[in-house]
């Protein structure tokens, strides 16, 4: 009870230590009153008598500061003290604070944005419990995306591998809803039976989906919202129970909301609508039982008891049996392998791992430079302010007290620099994410700070304030209080090297990020120039898709409403061709066929449909032969090869005339051979391609392709309303163009590309920044020097080459140290460059000039201020 | 320094909290500087309590309520703040009192017997 009692009166006094401290003061007055007069009686005069009081009394500060530390909680008095302290010292040079404070916030701000994106993509784990247990499943097939799967292959693989307490299967993609009659792009998915039971999601309205939806291809044709979507688009309006929602013209009856926590299988994506697999054909016009559809996602959570190298072994030696029930042997020498996936379904984890280490140290050295660059502000300013310490050290404040006042100070603008520096962050994120969205139609990244990425960034401060402080409030608080008293300056020697060797470190980082910067900067220009084999300038490519049910039964040949579409496209004023095709290049779909040639040779080839006049929209050049023409409809099936497939299956010989079979098609005719070009991605090794004729095969959706010589925006709309007039039962589902796409392969460059340069431009203006700092300041310093040396006959350039001459050395230095550690570092950089050697002689160059001509400008600037100096007045300054 | 005071302080914490009570209960209320006065002729100059000693053992009795401070005036009339012990002090002062006892009675008796 009595340490209770205390604790509060501690605490009353700490919050309130007003009445306390004038009641102590009080009666340590009486106490010497009382001493003095016993002195007095024992034959002292009064003024010895008051000399012994305060002899035998002792110390009156320090006695009052064991007064408070029994009272108070002295420790957390004194820490609230100094952050006043720190405040009232800050207030009073607010240009020193404003550009140490920006420093700090970019420097923390860019750590904390490429955290989020480490948190978010890299660290952080599915909440589900025992996330260790859950495994990605990826079929290993010779051509095949290794990450997907068809659907056949997923229910054999729940039948026979018997090593999974739990699987699941999805795929997500865009799709159109349409509420209101307005159509809005969503993000919808679809899943297999046991999705959300996998994650133990409970629904906040209504009903998630279960097993018996996705039994039956179409039996049931249900969605469940997101929280989100149903907060968009229905105004959480709960009789959207009741209600069929249109989504890519197919009416879903909607059963439930699905909770806004709720985050699934993939962490850095989100859905608005999930629906069935068994309502596959509605959206991809393609039963899900075709064992050609490379599709499904999946992931397993381990039986109990089934470790994961029991796992793996097992599902390696049941693969063949499971290729063996798949329809018409679809997947020959598929074998399934594991993979962790406790982190969720490996979207961007491995492919951003290197990128993002890589990202996560720039952004560390930028923070050192900005270290750098605050160290020598707080070395400047302890030397305006040795007066204070001086004085400080002399009324009997310990030099540990000053040091943590310091420290303090320092810390206090850390975390003003922390605070801006995470709305910096949220607007670098959002706009990364952005950058690295464009042109990713089908998979959008999703990352959201959480409170780890806040405690980061208080950590970052922290330290921060440790490297950047240390130093400088160490030596404050060693100020000698005597010459310090008579303003002696402290700027010895000492501290002028450890000033010069700071700017020597920023420049040494800034050459490492510059030179860092040039090599992705050259490695995005490579890539662009990359000869595609086509000419993607001006081409638009509009995905349309057929509204509502699919009719996969129905498909035929050259559907009639794509040819009329086409038609009429073909008239548009600002069209100058137009063709369709299935899928586009670099449209990210994949075909592939076995290839057998009449007389035995195989290959395996990539396909795509071309409908006439497709080749030459893009300009793929014709090498011998022609293209396809309106007559081909109804005849004999006729292909046109690239050069390599035709090298791979007739070497040697004139391919036009002979015929293979490919995608279920006998006897196809090779009637030209065009040039090689890039089928889905940029950086390809040349495939194999064969184009077959679009009118001669069936299909049910298709890609129409454009060369246009107008703008995008006007194009886009006249082709819609063409597609609503002429096709009403088709749709589009999305329409770009072809840089768009190319933009979209390359995003991951794009983005190490810009964000290398922001390192690299805020690097090098941090270290020029410090640059600028320490001539002005030494400018300042020198100005009776300056004034001499201008009075006895020195030139102006004399006294400009004097700090000239100096920050050359210190450049000199910087970039003797830099220039070969940005070598070494470049060499971890190589697997993401293309086409760039880590010695690349053009970034060099750049680096050099960049350093060189800036760091020489940022000392003309505060140099050709010395040349002012006037000599008499310089005299007089102290 | 505080810092270096402290230990001294805690080695003598609950005994001199013992002695501070024990003074007030036989003296009545008295001042600060009354009772280091008398602590020393008592302990014939062995125990020479300073100031940092005794006003923070005065504070944390204070706050745990077992004296209570009150500002008078000295036979000269001078302005003090007298200290009593309350009924708590009181029950706080025969605990510990007892407490020492057996405590010294124990040290006394394991040093009779290890000579």
């Amino acid at each position: 009870m009595r340490y209770v009692r205390r604790f509060f009166t501690r605490l009353s006094n700490f919050l309130h230590p007003e009445w306390a401290e004038r009641e102590m003061a009080r009666e340590i007055a009486a106490h010497l009153a009382l001493l003095e007069e016993d002195y007095q009686r024992q034959g002292m005069t009064p003024e010895e008598a008051r000399m012994a009081a305060r002899r035998t009394y002792g110390g009156v500060e320090q006695s009052k500061e064991l007064h408070r530390d029994e009272r108070s909680f002295l420790w957390l008095e004194q820490a609230w003290q100094d952050v006043r302290h720190a405040y009232r010292s800050l207030s009073k040079s607010p240009r020193f604070v404003a550009v140490a404070m920006l420093s700090l916030a970019f420097g923390i701000g860019v750590n904390t944005a490429i955290f989020t994106l480490v948190n978010g993509i890299l660290l952080k784990k599915l909440p589900v419990p025992d996330p260790d247990r859950i495994v990605q499943v990826n079929p290993h097939h010779k051509d095949f995306d290794k990450s997907k799967s068809n659907f056949p292959a997923f229910r054999e693989l729940r039948r026979q591998s018997g090593i999974f307490a739990d699987i699941i299967g999805f795929w997500p993609r865009t799709a159109v809803l349409e509420a209101d009659g307005d159509p809005h792009t969503i993000d919808l998915e679809l899943v297999t039976g046991s999705y959300f039971s996998f994650f133990g999601a409970r629904p906040t309205l209504g009903r998630l989906l279960d097993e018996e939806d996705d039994r039956v291809e179409r039996a049931h044709p249900v969605c469940v919202l997101s929280s989100q979507a149903w907060q968009t688009y229905f105004g959480r309006d709960p009789q959207v129970l009741n209600r069929k929602i249109d989504i890519d013209g197919a009416p879903l009856q909607v059963v439930g909301i699905v909770p806004a926590e709720f985050v699934g299988a993939e962490l850095q994506r989100r859905f608005d609508v999930w629906a069935p697999t068994s309502l596959a054909a509605d959206f991809i016009h393609n039963s899900r039982e075709n064992p050609h559809l490379i599709w499904l996602s999946i992931i397993a959570r381990l039986k109990p008891g089934v470790s994961f190298a029991e796992a793996k072994a097992r599902l390696e030696s049941v693969s063949p049996a499971i290729e063996a029930a798949l329809p018409e042997r679809a997947s020959p020498g598929a074998l399934y392998q594991l993979s962790d996936a406790s982190k969720g379904f490996d979207s961007w984890r491995s492919t951003l791992h290197d990128p993002l280490f890589l990202l996560m140290s720039a952004v560390a050295l930028v923070l050192l430079v900005a270290c750098a660059n605050l160290a020598n502000l707080l070395l400047a300013r302890m030397n305006e302010r040795h007066r204070e310490f001086a004085i400080k050290l002399s009324i009997g404040i310990s030099r540990w007290r000053l040091l943590r006042q310091l420290l303090v100070e320092t810390f206090v603008l850390a975390l003003s620099g922390g605070a801006l520096a995470i709305i910096l962050s949220h607007l670098l994120t959002r706009f990364l994410l952005d950058l690295f969205n464009a042109g990713h139609r089908y998979k959008t990244l999703h990352v959201a700070p959480d409170a780890w990425v806040l405690l980061f960034t208080f950590g970052a401060c922290i330290l921060t304030s440790l490297i950047a402080g240390l130093y400088p409030a160490w030596h404050a608080a060693r100020t000698d209080p005597g010459p310090g008293l008579k303003g002696a300056s402290l700027d010895g020697s000492r501290r002028s090297v450890v000033r010069r060797t700071l700017i020597v470190v920023q420049v040494t980082l800034a050459v490492v990020l510059v030179f860092g910067a040039s090599l992705f900067a050259h490695s995005l220009g490579k890539l662009k120039a990359i000869n595609l084999g086509y000419d993607i300038d001006h081409v638009i490519t509009v995905e349309i898709g057929e509204r509502g049910p699919g009719k996969v039964a129905e498909q035929v040949t050259g559907p009639p409403a794509l040819g009329d579409v086409l038609a009429r496209v073909r008239q548009l004023p600002s069209v100058e061709s137009a063709a369709l095709s299935g899928p586009g290049v670099l449209s990210g779909w994949y075909k592939a066929s076995n290839i057998t040639a009449k007389g035995g040779a195989r290959a395996d080839a990539a396909i795509l449909f071309a409908g006439p006049g497709y080749l030459p929209t893009i300009r793929i050049p014709f090498l011998r032969g022609r293209d396809f023409s309106a007559t081909d409809r109804g005849s004999q099936p006729v292909a046109i090869i690239n050069q390599l497939l035709a090298k791979q299956l007739w070497p040697g010989q004139d391919p036009l005339g002979k015929s293979f079979d490919a995608w279920g098609a006998k006897n196809v005719e090779v009637i030209g051979v065009a040039g090689n070009s890039k089928y889905q991605d940029v950086r390809e090794e040349t495939k194999p391609i064969a184009y077959l004729n679009f009118d001669q095969m069936p299909v049910s959706h298709g890609t129409l392709s454009l060369r246009s010589r107008g703008a995008f925006a006007g194009i886009e709309r006249q082709v819609r309303q063409i597609v609503k007039s002429a096709a009403p039962e088709y749709q589009v589902s999305s329409i770009s163009t072809m840089t768009m796409l190319r933009d979209g392969l390359i995003a991951q460059d794009r983005l190490l590309a810009f964000l290398s340069t922001l390192f690299g431009v805020l690097g090098a203006a941090l270290a020029l920044v410090g640059i600028y700092g320490l001539i002005s300041y030494s400018v300042t310093r020198r100005t009776r020097e300056i004034g001499i040396r201008i009075s006895v006959g020195a030139q102006r350039s004399d006294v400009l080459w004097l700090f000239l001459r100096e920050i050359m050395l210190l450049l000199a230095a910087g970039i003797l140290i830099g220039l070969p550690l940005a070598l070494m570092a470049a060499r971890f950089l190589q697997k993401m460059l293309y086409e760039v050697s880590t010695y690349d002689a053009l970034g060099i160059g750049a680096t050099l000039v960049l350093m060189i001509a800036g760091g020489l400008f940022a000392s003309y600037l505060p140099g050709r201020r010395a040349t002012k100096i006037d000599p008499v007045q310089a005299l007089r300054y102290d | 320094m505080p810092k270096q005071a402290k230990p001294q302080i805690q080695v003598f914490q609950g005994t001199l909290d013992l002695i501070v009570l024990r003074t007030l209960a036989t003296m009545g209320s008295q001042h600060a500087y009354g009772i280091a006065t008398r602590l020393q002729q008592v302990s014939d100059d062995l125990l020479n309590l300073n100031q940092g000693t005794l006003y923070p053992a005065l504070v944390r009795l204070e706050q745990e309520g077992l004296i209570k401070g009150t500002w008078g005036k000295t036979e000269n009339n001078r302005e003090a703040k007298y200290y009593a012990i309350t009924k708590a002090g009181q029950k706080a002062l025969n605990a510990e009192t007892e407490r020492w006892r057996r405590l010294a009675g124990f040290v006394e008796k394991l040093l009779w017997e290890e000579s």
